[in-house]
C-alpha cells in the first residue's frame, strides 16, 4: 500500500511543481507573483472557488459530523447555498469597487472606502486566522491521515515537514497563479473522487450500510431528525444538548459562519485577482450552490454510514474495506480527503501571506519596491508563514485546532462592512467598526480560546462553546448588527457620507441592478428569507416528519429514507433556483465592463490618503536600514 | 530576470494548458482506478465507466479547444497516440498470452477502444472535415516526393 500511496501523492505533487515551473518561466513581472496580474481567468476562479469553500468548511470534518450526528448534520450542507447567496450579494460589487478605486486587495478596498486603517487591521487579523491557525489545523489533519494510511511508515511529524517544505517551494516558485491552478486541479480531483467513492459504496461494496443499520451515530443522538428549534443548553463543554447538537438554530447559525468563509479576505482576494466575464455567477449558482451542495447532500450519508464515528480514526474501517476490495479504491479515498485538506491548507496559507505582503510590506514598510523586490518580499513573508504553520502543526496541533474555528466567526463580522460598501452607504465607519469589535469579542468568548483564557485567568464563565446551540459566529453577528445600527442612527450623514456616496453614485450610474419593480424587489428578498426560514431556520423542523407523516392525514408513508433528507434535497433544489434568480436574472453577479472606468476614484485625495506610509514607520525603517552602514563606518 | 509583462498569447496558452492538465489529472486517475477495478474483478460496469471517464475527459478537452479557439497541440497528440498505442499493445498481448483469463473481458475492452477511436474520428471529421481528416493520416503523400504545382 505504501508504494501505491507514494505514487498517488507524487502525481498531484508533480502537477504542482510542473505548473510552478511553467508559471515562473512565463511570468516575468515580479509584482505578478503576488496577484497574477489580476488576470486569472474564469475557469480557474470557478473550480478554485468551489474547492476553497468546500475545504474551508472541511469535507473531512463534515463526513465525521454526519457519521456522528446523522441527518441533522447533513442539513449543514445547505450552507453552500448560503455561501452562493453571499457571493451573489457581494462579490461583483467588491470587484467593481476594487477596479474603480484601483485597489489590489480586499483590505485596501475597505480601508479606502471607509477611510480607516483600523478596518485594514481587522481584515489582516481575519486573514491571519485563516492563514495560520486554520491552515495549521488542515495541515495537521492531512499529516494524521497520511501517517494513519501508511501504517506509520510516514510519521506524522515528517509528513508535516515534507508537505510544508514542498508547498513552500512550489508557492515560492510559481506564486499566486500557480497556486490557483493547483487549487483548481485539486478541486476537480476531489469532486470526481467524491462521486466515484459515493458510487462505489452504493454499488460495489455489497450491503449499503446506510440502508442496512443506518448511520452509526453517537449515543443519545436522533439520527434522522433535527432535535428542536433551540435547546437551552449551556453550550459545548457545559451541558450537552438532548438528541444532538444540530438544532434548527444551530444549523442556521452554522450557515452564518459558513458565510464568513465566503466573505473572508482570503477568499475575496481570489475574486479580486480574477478577470471575470461570467465566472462569478457560474461559480456561485452551478458549482458552489449546485454541484457542491448537491453532491455532499446526496452522497455524504452513504460515505458517512461506513465510518466509525466513535473511534478517533473514523476513516480506518472504510479505508480497510476499500483496500480489501482494491488497493486503488483505498488510495482514492485517501487522495480525495488529502486533496480537500491540502488545497485548503495551501490556499489559506499563501493567500494570507500575499495579502500581508501587499497590505503591510508593500504599503507601509517598503513602498515603491520594484517588481523583483516585491517577489522577494513575498517569498520572505511566505517563509515566515510556513515556519509558523509547520511549528504549530508539528508541535502544538491543539493551538491550531482551538484557534481555527475563530477564523470564520471573526470573518463574518465583516458582514456589515460588506453591506456598507456594496449596498448601504449610510453605514458609517464608526458604526461598522464598533459593530465589528463587539462582534469579534463575543465570538472570542463563545469559542474555546476565550473560554479557556477566561476560565484560567478569572472565574469560569457560565456558558460554554456555542451556548443555546447557537454558533459563536451568529452570536457575534447579532451583537455586531445591534451596535452597528445603534451607532449608524447618530452619524448617517456628514462629510464622511459624501465621501462614501461617491462610490455608490458610480454604482447607481454605471452598474445598476435589475431588481425590477417594488413587488419584484419585495418578492426576491422575502422569498430568500422564506427559503432560509424553511431550509436552515426554525422551519426546518417541519422536515422531520413532513414526508413520512404528512399533515392533515393519519397515514404513515414508507419512504425508505428519512423525511429530513428529502426535505434537505428539496430545499437544495429550491436554493439553487434562488441563487440563479439573484445571480443571473437580477444580475447581481453578472459583470459587465462596458461602462467600467478603471481607477475612476483612484486619484481622489480622500481615497488615497489612507495609502500613505506613516512617518514613524518610515523613520523606523530608515533607521534600521542605515544601521549597518553606520556601524561599518564607525569601525 | 527582466520585469516584463506576459503577453496575452503566452497567458492564454498557459491558461489552456493548466485547464487541460487539471481536467486530465482527475479523469485519468478515475479512469485508471475504474479500469483496474474492472479488470481485477471482471466487472463490465467498472470497465465501461473507466472508458467513459476517458471519453468524458476527451470531450472536455475538445470543449476547451472550442472555447480557447485552438487545436490539439503536437505534444498532446503525441502523448495521446502513445498512450493509446501502449494500451492497444497491452490488450493485444494479453489476448494472445492469457486468452483464458482475459476472454471474459475481451468484448468490453474492445468496445471501449472502439468507442474511443470513433470519438476521435468523429471529432476530426467535425473539426477538420472529411478530406483534411483523411489527409492527417495520409503518410504516403506527406513523406512522398513534392508535388509539382
Amino acid at each position: 500500500m505504501q508504494g501505491l500511496l507514494t505514487i498517488i501523492l507524487v502525481l498531484p505533487a508533480a502537477y504542482a511543481l510542473y505548473f510552478a515551473a511553467q508559471v515562473s518561466r512565463h511570468v516575468k513581472k515580479g509584482a505578478d507573483h503576488l496577484d497574477a496580474g489580476s488576470s486569472l481567468t474564469d475557469w480557474a476562479y470557478i473550480f478554485a472557488a468551489a474547492g476553497v469553500l468546500i475545504a474551508g468548511l472541511g469535507p473531512f470534518d463534515h463526513l465525521r459530523l454526519v457519521a456522528t450526528y446523522g441527518f441533522q448534520a447533513n442539513m449543514l450542507f445547505l450552507s453552500f447555498v448560503c455561501m452562493g447567496l453571499a457571493g451573489a450579494l457581494f462579490q461583483k460589487r467588491l470587484w467593481l469597487a476594487s477596479q474603480i478605486m484601483d485597489a489590489k486587495s480586499p483590505g485596501e478596498v475597505f480601508a479606502r472606502y471607509y477611510d480607516s486603517p483600523s478596518i485594514r487591521i481587522f481584515m489582516l487579523g481575519a486573514a491571519f486566522l485563516f492563514a495560520v491557525p486554520l491552515a495549521s489545523y488542515l495541515l495537521s489533519e492531512a499529516a494524521d491521515l497520511l501517517a494513519s494510511a501508511s501504517s506509520g511508515a510516514i510519521s506524522r511529524l515528517s509528513a508535516v515537514f515534507y508537505i510544508g517544505i514542498f508547498t513552500f517551494i512550489f508557492a515560492g516558485l510559481g506564486g499566486w497563479r500557480a497556486l490557483v491552478y493547483v487549487t483548481a486541479a485539486l478541486s476537480v480531483l476531489m469532486g470526481l473522487l467524491f462521486i466515484f467513492l459515493g458510487g462505489l459504496i452504493i454499488t460495489v461494496l455489497g450491503d449499503v450500510a446506510l440502508f442496512h443499520g443506518g448511520l452509526k451515530v453517537a449515543q443519545g443522538v436522533v439520527a434522522d431528525a433535527i432535535p428542536g428549534v433551540i435547546q437551552f443548553s449551556g453550550g459545548l463543554g457545559r451541558t450537552s444538548a438532548e438528541g444532538g447538537l444540530w438544532t434548527a438554530l444551530a444549523v442556521l447559525s452554522f450557515a452564518v459562519s459558513a458565510v464568513g468563509i465566503a466573505i473572508s479576505p482570503n477568499f475575496s482576494f481570489l475574486g479580486l485577482t480574477t478577470k471575470p466575464s461570467g465566472g462569478f455567477a457560474f461559480s456561485q449558482v452551478w458549482v458552489v450552490a449546485g454541484i457542491g451542495a448537491g453532491l455532499l447532500m446526496c452522497l455524504a450519508p452513504f460515505i458517512a454510514a461506513e465510518l466509525e464515528s466513535t473511534k478517533p480514526d473514523a476513516f480506518q474501517a472504510l479505508f480497510t474495506k476499500l483496500s480489501d476490495l482494491d488497493g486503488m479504491a483505498g488510495a482514492a479515498l485517501i487522495l480525495m480527503l488529502l486533496s480537500g485538506l491540502l488545497l485548503g491548507f495551501a490556499y489559506f496559507a499563501i493567500s494570507g501571506a500575499n495579502i500581508f505582503t501587499i497590505e503591510v510590506v508593500n504599503r507601509y514598510l517598503l513602498p515603491r519596491m520594484s517588481g523583483e523586490a516585491q517577489r522577494l518580499s513575498s517569498r520572505i513573508v511566505l517563509a515566515v508563514t510556513f515556519v509558523l504553520i509547520v511549528l504549530i502543526s508539528g508541535f502544538v496541533p491543539s493551538l491550531g485546532s482551538s484557534f481555527a474555528p475563530l477564523a470564520a466567526g471573526i470573518s463574518v463580522q465583516l458582514f456589515m462592512a460588506y453591506l456598507g460598501l456594496c449596498w448601504m452607504p449610510w453605514l458609517s465607519r464608526s458604526a461598522v467598526l464598533v459593530g465589528m469589535c463587539f462582534g469579534a469579542l463575543v465570538v472570542f468568548f463563545t469559542e474555546a480560546p476565550g473560554l479557556i483564557l477566561f476560565d484560567k485567568l478569572f472565574v469560569p464563565l457560565p456558558w460554554g462553546r456555542w451556548p443555546l446551540t447557537v454558533h459563536s459566529a451568529a452570536w457575534g453577528l447579532l451583537v455586531n448588527i445591534f451596535f452597528c445600527l445603534l451607532v449608524a442612527i447618530f452619524n448617517r450623514k456628514g462629510a464622511e457620507r459624501a465621501h462614501r456616496d461617491q462610490l455608490h453614485d458610480i454604482f447607481a450610474r454605471d452598474h445598476k441592478i435589475a431588481f425590477g419593480g417594488r413587488a419584484a424587489q419585495g418578492a426576491k428578498w422575502s422569498l430568500t428569507l422564506l427559503w432560509a426560514f424553511l431550509a436552515i431556520g426554525p422551519g426546518a423542523v417541519l422536515g422531520n416528519n413532513f414526508f413520512s407523516k404528512p399533515i392533515f392525514s393519519d397515514v404513515d408513508v414508507k419512504l425508505g429514507i428519512p423525511s429530513l433528507w428529502v426535505w434537505g434535497i428539496l430545499f437544495w433544489v429550491i436554493g439553487v433556483f434562488l441563487v440563479w434568480w439573484l445571480a443571473y436574472k437580477t444580475q447581481l453577479s453578472v459583470v459587465s465592463t462596458e461602462r467600467l472606468r478603471l481607477g475612476e476614484l483612484a486619484e481622489d485625495p480622500r481615497f488615497v490618503t489612507n495609502a500613505r506610509q506613516p512617518q514613524w514607520l518610515k523613520r523606523l525603517v530608515q533607521r534600521l536600514s542605515n544601521r549597518p552602514a553606520q556601524t561599518s563606518r564607525a569601525r | 530576470m527582466t520585469d516584463r509583462e506576459m503577453t496575452d498569447r503566452e497567458l492564454k496558452s498557459l491558461d489552456r494548458h493548466a485547464l487541460v492538465m487539471a481536467l486530465w489529472l482527475g479523469f485519468a486517475f478515475l479512469a485508471v482506478t475504474l479500469l483496474k477495478l474492472g479488470i481485477d474483478h471482471a466487472n463490465w460496469w467498472a470497465l465501461g465507466l473507466g472508458f467513459a471517464s476517458v471519453l468524458v475527459g476527451f470531450i472536455a478537452h475538445v470543449l476547451i479547444n472550442v472555447v480557447f479557439k485552438t487545436l490539439f497541440t503536437p505534444k498532446e497528440i503525441a502523448l495521446g497516440l502513445f498512450a493509446f498505442a501502449i494500451s492497444l499493445l497491452w490488450f493485444g498481448l494479453a489476448v494472445i498470452f492469457y486468452p483464458e483469463l482475459r476472454l471474459s473481458l475481451f468484448l468490453p475492452i474492445a468496445l471501449g477502444f472502439l468507442a474511443l477511436t470513433a470519438a476521435v474520428i468523429f471529432t476530426m471529421i467535425t473539426w477538420l472535415g472529411v478530406r483534411d481528416a483523411f489527409e492527417s493520416f495520409d503518410i504516403i503523400r506527406r513523406f512522398g516526393p513534392e508535388k509539382k504545382r
